[in-house]
């Protein structure tokens, strides 16, 4: 199986799109078992990050390893590992979430049975409707059957772009509370969001990117410090100040160790 | 009539800036229309100069040339109609429900906006053309341009007639069905053939032979024909045949009664049509939220896996089951649509033209000539299908143009996509080839015929499939005459491309057509029988013999693809 111990392995990942880069030279590792939060301004490289990550993208230089396999060299292997909700939920309206997820399985070669006992256990898990149309979901529910796709072959790692945005709270809980228990048992979780609160609340590790560059990376601690501000500080004012829109002095957020 | 004109402003503006936002997508239909149409011409040609020259030892008369012309023409402005319905989906009328204006207005704009769309001008110059050349006075052709005008709203009332009766039935119909429906509409196809509606003793010298005036054994009271005896009345300086008419049997006729009483009726049809439509469209865009239970597709899908997973794998089966769920058995709105105006309709409009190509075919006397006929009716139909079928062949994954996106993140083998695709449209493509082999038992009512053409459409599908397969990996959406390109360039590119796999597939059909049409030629049926299977196993061959390359093709083109599919969306 994949020997090594990190999840994600960026190095100086860049895609540029007629001369002008989204992202470039981006480094970037992760540990197995991190629940990690990709934050960033609109426009600063998220999605591009994830599309190259997934294999979606062909980066214009550097290597992304998906547990320890390329995802240029070694594609099918990389996304074997992987298990990838996009931002933007595109289901099939005329499939049920129990034929969907029937269908994933198999994408991902699972045995019959071990797709049949799957399914059951992930609708159950997120409260799904398996006999409803998808075309009739709510997007609540559209997002926690794209979510069952992406878990259905319990991947060791979870790409998830926006997982949280423009859903109600008892579907955030329940996404959270599904995560949560993924990455007790050993899984990676990478997700984005806006929601700063959210990530500060369930990530282990914060990575923050402006403008194509990564600016911080490392705990929520570490993050705090990175910006120059005390422990205690919020998320959103860290990144506030990351990103250049605020000051130190306008957050009122100094460390008092420096 | 509140908001009319403002109405009719909006539909011709939109209609237009959806061509001219798409700014090539006109360039390219024209000139797909252009290379179709010389295709199918010179295909044309080529049958009927080899035909008349292998069974009367003699070279075509010129006169005959017209009638090549003409059916040319015809053709034309066949496929110029149905990529112009296809292209003007721009007006949705359900949009101008929200605003108190009342349905009439919305009905109207529509009707009289659609006759100022792109692809009724070449249908104009394609009537006019034969009316001009037969020399009128400048009253004569202001008369005729009138009717002619007239006659084109009645084509527009016609399809959107049609149109509407997809929107309105369909989302009420079940696969089962929709199968019924067709059924009883090829009897009742049948029975009006069988009682002699439409026989046609004209000959090759009738001008306005596509209205068909002299096409019907009787002065039966048929909207185009009442138009032709109209046309042929004015240029004849015979005003008062416009009212009253008698043909060779003293039989009375009412020529523009007739095709004003038929526009009537269906005017009246549509606006009911519409207004039944327009308050019962949104809620059955979904018919029913929840699956039934024991539901027929799952059933039969189930039933098929034992057949098709031994030979295909899981994975590929899943794929294909995937696109009918999605696409076919429980959308049969999308399913008739969306596939049956390119892939069945052409099939069935190139029957119904036989009735103007029958001239041709009565003029080769012995039986023998009359299966030459046949093969030209085969090869025509060929190039019309080609032209239309690679717009689904040679798309990527069939209708998918977000979920792509998703189906590229997973690790499933890439030949297995190729497969499931190819599964769907072969089942597609086998429906396709039994309508039209029963299509062609009405006109040439013998086993030989049944099974020549549906080994023969087989074995061509399954090549259209293959090259479909090298298309999806360099170029996704290629050639969809209906779709917006890129740049003039990529468009002619596209276009030269488009010739060139017509061109190739042409050649590779050759074997099969020859091994099952030239024993029949020489009286050797038996033969043709038991070279049939091969035809279609050498499809199967080359199918196969295809596949590795494609496979490597579309590994290697991925990102590719997902570029020319972005790009697309961007559009």
């Amino acid at each position: 199986m994949d020997s090594t111990s990190h999840a994600i392995d960026i190095k100086g990942f860049s895609k540029r799109y007629n001369n002008k880069y989204a992202v470039k030279d981006l480094d970037l590792t992760i540990r197995r078992g991190t629940f990690f939060g990709f934050v960033g301004p609109n426009g600063a490289g998220k999605s591009t990050t994830i599309n190259a990550m997934v294999g979606l993208l062909k980066p214009s230089g550097g290597t992304i390893c998906i547990m320890g396999h390329d995802i240029a060299g070694d594609s099918l292997k990389a996304k074997a590992n992987t298990g990838f909700m996009p931002e933007e939920v595109v289901l099939y309206e005329r499939m049920t979430t129990r034929e969907y997820l029937d269908f994933i399985g198999h994408m991902y070669q699972l045995p019959e049975v071990k797709i049949k006992n799957r399914s059951t256990e992930l609708i159950e898990m997120l409260d799904l409707d398996a006999s409803q149309y998808m075309g009739t979901f709510s997007l609540g529910m559209k997002k926690k059957a794209a979510l069952a796709a992406a878990l259905i072959h319990k991947p060791p790692l979870i790409i998830l772009d926006e997982p949280f945005s423009a859903i109600d709270a008892t579907t955030g809980s329940r996404i959270r509370a599904a995560l949560n228990q993924m990455v007790a048992e050993g899984h990676t979780v990478f997700f984005t969001s806006h929601v700063l609160e959210t990530v500060e609340r369930v990530s282990s590790e914060i990575g923050i990117i402006h403008n194509g560059k990564l600016l911080s990376v490392g705990s929520l601690e570490h993050v705090q410090k990175d910006a120059g501000c005390g422990k205690g500080t919020p998320l959103e004012d860290v990144f506030l100040v990351l990103v250049g829109a605020k000051s130190v002095e306008e957050v009122d957020c100094r460390d008092s160790d420096t | 009539m509140p908001g009319l004109g403002y109405l009719i402003r909006t539909k011709v503006l939109l209609t237009w800036r959806m061509y001219m936002r798409h700014s090539l997508a006109s360039v390219e239909t024209i000139l797909g229309m252009l290379v179709v149409a010389s295709w199918t011409g010179f295909v044309w040609w080529l049958f009927r100069h080899a035909a008349y020259l292998g069974f009367r030892n003699d070279f075509l008369p010129p006169e005959l040339l017209f009638t090549d012309i003409r059916s040319v023409v015809l053709v034309f402005w066949l496929v110029t109609s149905i990529l112009g319905y296809r292209l003007n989906e721009g007006y949705d009328l359900n949009r101008f429900r929200v605003y108190p204006l009342p349905l009439r207005s919305i009905f109207w704009a529509n009707q009289i906006g659609s006759m100022l769309d792109i692809s009724i001008l070449p249908a104009l110059a394609a009537c006019l053309a034969p009316f001009v050349y037969a020399g009128p006075t400048f009253p004569q052709f202001l008369a005729g341009l009138v009717l002619i005008l007239f006659y084109i709203f009645f084509l527009v009332l016609a399809s959107q007639t049609l149109a509407i009766l997809l929107y309105v039935l369909l989302p009420r119909l079940s696969t089962v069905r929709i199968g019924v429906f067709i059924v009883v509409m090829v009897l009742l196809w049948s029975i009006l053939l069988a009682l002699g509606n439409f026989r046609h003793p004209e000959s090759w010298f009738n001008w306005f032979i596509f209205f068909r005036p002299e096409g019907i054994e009787v002065f039966r009271p048929y909207p185009n024909g009442a138009v032709g005896i109209a046309l042929g009345a004015i240029l004849e300086n015979d005003w008062k045949s416009l009212l009253v008419t008698y043909n060779d049997q003293d039989e009375r006729s009412f020529p523009l009664l007739t095709f004003f009483t038929w526009s009537g009726v269906l005017l009246i049809l549509n606006y009911l049509l519409h207004a039944l439509w327009l308050d019962s469209d949104v809620k059955h865009r979904v018919a029913t939220s929840r699956v039934r239970e024991g539901e027929f597709g799952p059933a039969m899908l189930k039933w098929l896996s034992r057949l098709l997973v031994p030979i295909v794998g899981h994975t590929a089966f899943e794929l294909y089951r995937k696109d009918m769920l999605e696409y076919a058995l429980r959308s049969p709105f999308f399913l008739i649509y969306k596939i049956f105006p390119g892939s069945i309709a052409p099939i069935i409009i190139v029957f119904a033209m036989k009735w103007n190509l029958d001239p041709e075919s009565g003029l080769l006397v012995s039986p023998v000539a009359r299966e030459a006929a046949l093969i030209t009716m085969i090869a025509v139909l060929l190039f019309i299908v080609i032209g239309q079928a690679n717009l689904f062949a040679g798309n990527l994954f069939g209708f998918e143009d977000q979920n792509i996106r998703g189906l590229m993140s997973y690790p499933t083998p890439r030949k297995y996509f190729l497969m499931g695709k190819n599964l769907f449209f072969a089942g597609l493509f086998f429906f396709d080839s039994l309508i039209v082999a029963a299509l062609a038992l009405v006109f040439f009512p013998s086993a030989f015929t049944f099974f020549a053409v549906f080994s023969l459409l087989l074995t061509m599908f399954l090549l259209i499939l293959a090259a479909g397969n090298f298309t999806s990996s360099i170029w996704p959406y290629w050639m969809p005459l209906d779709k917006p390109s890129f740049t003039l360039r990529t468009t002619l590119i596209l276009s030269l491309v488009n010739m060139g796999v017509v061109l190739a597939l042409s050649i590779a059909f050759v074997p099969a057509g020859a091994i099952v049409v030239l024993p029949a030629l020489f009286g050797l049926h038996w033969l043709s029988y038991i070279l049939m299977p091969v035809a279609i196993a050498y499809g199967v061959l080359i199918h196969r013999l295809t596949m590795g390359p494609a496979v490597s093709l579309f590994e290697n083109n991925e990102f590719l693809i997902l570029r020319r599919i972005a790009d697309r969306e961007e559009l």
